[in-house]
């Protein structure tokens, strides 16, 4: 597929989780079948840049930017599957659809670099699930980051299904950084010789992942509950640096394959 | 109770600040692009007051007996013994990089060098066969294994296996890593300076000093200069002025080092004649080292180029360090001690190239080395009569006979490569506290997952039905 068509494909998986995204809001006017099924096709969209990505590289797509991007919007669908009925969490669809929606835009805006090198470094057992479970908590971390800005304009027991809603997200955020934390710490300790290296990466992945500790122990205590959405919204956007700034604020991050 | 949320009120308020503390550290970090911001103090305080948290919630908390208390318990421990494992390595472990030439007829190495500048016996000798990279068309890597030799030091049975990228060996307790390779390929302007060597020579034991100051002057006027003579009792360089400098007699070596507003110029007396020299990299000096003055005390210099610093610079050098090819010149000095002077490659002329042939075969050698490269090529002779070399022509040179030396210095814009053998860098490292590390890791990975994910949730967590949304069937959605 040419670049243009690549782009021209995630723009229409962005309208159609939009479009999935307000007719859901519009539930009163919409049938829930209509909203479920345009998300159903921007997935399918979606997941057609991701097969696409793996013909032309020949191995699992999470090298290039380009390329995690795409999963990281195809991650959204099938998680909030599993939300619906591990935690009764069928109402956050709409902000699991926006969010995908939001990938899909910036994926626009980017070099499709459907091809990109396999460096020797990333020829790692631990390549594929150090990215797939960073990948479930970005994603995770997102949609609660959407749930705790909207409980701010919530009242009552709306409010506090809001709050549960970012704690339960948190619930999976928390475990699966974990992993992704030393997942990619035992692969550097096997490559280059050191658990830690105190690169850019590691150091905004650490201080997220604390932030989200914290966001943990908040939640449970009576008094310093209030404050944890807080924590919520500064986790995501140590999310945000880890994942788009830290390559660009040190190129010598030994994470620049994904630059 | 009451007590207990307090106790947690404060504990929750200080991981907070233990996070922000490492949050505003990664910043800092990032921007001053120097990690020395974040390791080092401050994370050992971090880290021992982390710790110390662990132990007192340990001790406090006591949940019903469920799968969040397993997983509460897996956590917190798999923490504790994880930075048991690091703490393990930071205070015993070793971890050096070497680089050592791929050569299957060479002999084994059984010592190398740390950072503190110890030789370190492996208990085991190797050496490295056969190396094969496989790139892609855009001429990145995509693949390389090196075969590697290891020999046992007292049955001297030899075991062969291979190194990937991804793949590690452990011999007698080291893990040893293929981190990158080498072509031998290396310019001199690698560090970014414009280098220029002088070679001072003054047979008569005349006014050296002054001959270098007027030629330094006369090649980088309107500079600031400083000067740094060797103290050969010391084993340091120390500044010196222009006056004094110009009273130096005898024979001198001149390294000269340039940025925009000044040039540094270090000064070694050439009388002192080295043993031997020879270029190596930092493992195959130790090596050598090991083998041939066993019996001697060892002393090593480096001689460090910082251009920022107007002291003199001593550091007894970490010849483990010098991975890439270093200039060796050995000097044994009285009470049974060796001295061994090493200096980047780079500091020496880019080559001394010599000739019995006469000037043809000199102009030769030269334009193979750097004809390329060196499009307007300015020759100077000696002239021992005003103790000065003067500007020749190719016709002058030709016209000389007999042994001659050339001293070549590349002062152009296109870098110069200089071919030294295919070598693997190569790093080995002991860490005793390796498999407590990885113990702690998964017992935490496990933990979170069965807090996180197993957890039960408490009947009051349990979402109302009133609150969610009915679709237009009043279906649940």
């Amino acid at each position: 597929m040419t670049p243009t068509v690549l782009k021209l494909i995630a723009l229409f998986a962005a309208i159609f989780y939009y479009s999935a995204f307000t007719t859901d809001l519009l539930k009163k006017k919409c049938p829930v079948l209509l909203s479920r099924g345009l998300w159903a096709v921007g997935f399918a969209l979606n997941a057609t840049l991701v097969v696409n990505n793996y013909l032309n590289n020949g191995y699992v797509p999470f090298v290039s930017m380009y390329q995690v991007l795409t999963f990281l919007g195809v991650c959204f669908l099938p998680i909030w599957l599993l939300m619906r009925f591990w935690r009764d969490g069928g109402w956050m669809a709409p902000y699991f659809m926006f969010a995908a929606g939001i990938v899909m835009t910036g994926l626009c805006f980017m070099d499709a670099e459907s091809v990109w090198e396999f460096a020797p470094a990333l020829q790692s057992p631990f390549f594929i699930p150090h990215v797939l479970v960073y990948m479930i908590s970005y994603c995770m971390g997102a949609v609660a980051f959407i749930l705790a800005i909207l409980s701010f304009f919530k009242q009552g027991k709306e409010q506090d299904r809001y709050e549960r809603g970012v704690y339960d997200c948190i619930s999976v955020v928390f475990p699966f950084m974990t992993m992704g934390l030393f997942f990619g710490s035992i692969w550097a300790n096997e490559i280059w010789g050191h658990f830690w290296s105190w690169d850019t990466k590691e150091n905004f992945s650490l201080a997220t992942w604390g932030i989200y500790m914290v966001y943990l122990h908040f939640g449970k205590h009576p008094k310093l509950k209030k404050y944890a959405r807080y924590l919520a919204l500064i986790g995501f956007v140590g999310i945000i640096v880890t994942f788009l700034f830290a390559n660009i604020l040190n190129t010598g991050s030994v994470h620049s394959y994904s630059a | 109770m009451k007590a207990l949320l307090k106790f947690h009120y404060i504990s929750y308020l200080i991981l907070l600040a233990l996070t922000l503390v490492m949050a505003i550290g990664a910043l800092a970090a990032a921007a001053s692009g120097n990690i020395d911001v974040l390791t080092g103090g401050l994370a050992v305080g971090v880290f021992v007051i982390f710790a110390i948290l662990q132990i007192i919630c340990l001790a406090l908390y006591q949940p019903a007996w469920t799968v969040y208390k397993i997983g509460f318990y897996l956590l917190h421990v798999g923490l504790l013994i994880l930075l048991a494992g690091l703490a393990a390595f930071t205070i015993s472990g070793e971890s050096i990089t070497v680089q050592v030439p791929i050569d299957e007829n060479g002999s084994y190495y059984s010592y190398v060098q740390n950072e503190e500048g110890e030789e370190i016996d492996l208990g085991f000798g190797f050496k490295l066969d056969d190396f094969a990279v496989e790139k892609y068309e855009s001429g990145n890597d995509k693949y390389y294994k090196t075969n590697v030799s290891f020999a046992d030091p007292t049955t001297l049975a030899v075991d062969k296996d291979y190194l990937e990228v991804n793949r590690t060996l452990r011999q007698n307790g080291w893990k040893i890593y293929l981190m990158s390779y080498s072509d031998g390929t290396t310019n001199m302007e690698a560090n970014g300076l414009a280098q220029y060597v002088y070679e001072i020579y003054n047979a008569e034991g005349e006014t050296a000093g002054n001959s270098i100051v007027e030629q330094i002057y006369g090649d980088f006027a309107g500079k600031w200069y400083n000067y740094y003579l060797f103290d050969e009792i010391n084993g340091r360089f120390s500044p010196l002025t222009a006056e004094e400098i110009g009273t130096v007699t005898g024979s001198l070596w001149a390294y000269v080092f340039e940025t925009k507003t000044s040039v540094t110029v270090y000064l070694t007396r050439k009388d002192g004649a080295f043993a031997e020299t020879f270029t190596a990299t930092g493992s195959q000096v130790a090596e050598h080292m090991k083998q041939n003055y066993a019996d001697s005390r060892i002393n090593y210099y480096y001689y460090t180029i910082d251009m920022g610093r107007t002291t003199a610079i001593d550091e007894d050098y970490l010849i483990g360090q010098c991975t890439s090819p270093v200039f060796v010149g050995i000097r044994t000095g009285s009470a049974g001690s060796v001295n061994v002077y090493v200096m980047k490659e780079e500091m020496k002329p880019n080559g001394v190239l010599s000739s019995t042939e006469g000037g043809s075969k000199l102009l030769s050698d030269l334009s193979d080395r750097y004809g390329a490269a060196a499009e307007t090529p300015q020759y100077r002779i000696y002239s021992p009569a005003i103790s000065d070399y003067t500007a020749a022509t190719e016709e002058e040179i030709l016209a000389k006979t007999g042994v001659l030396k050339a001293y070549a210095v590349y002062m152009g814009d296109t870098p110069v490569v200089f071919v030294h053998p295919l070598s693997n860098i190569l790093l080995l490292k002991r860490d005793p506290g390796e498999y407590a590390t990885l113990a702690g890791m998964v017992l935490v990975m496990t933990g979170s997952v069965l807090m996180c994910l197993f957890r039960k949730r408490r009947k009051e967590e349990t979402i109302p039905d009133t609150a969610v949304p009915q679709s237009k069937g009043g279906k649940r959605r």
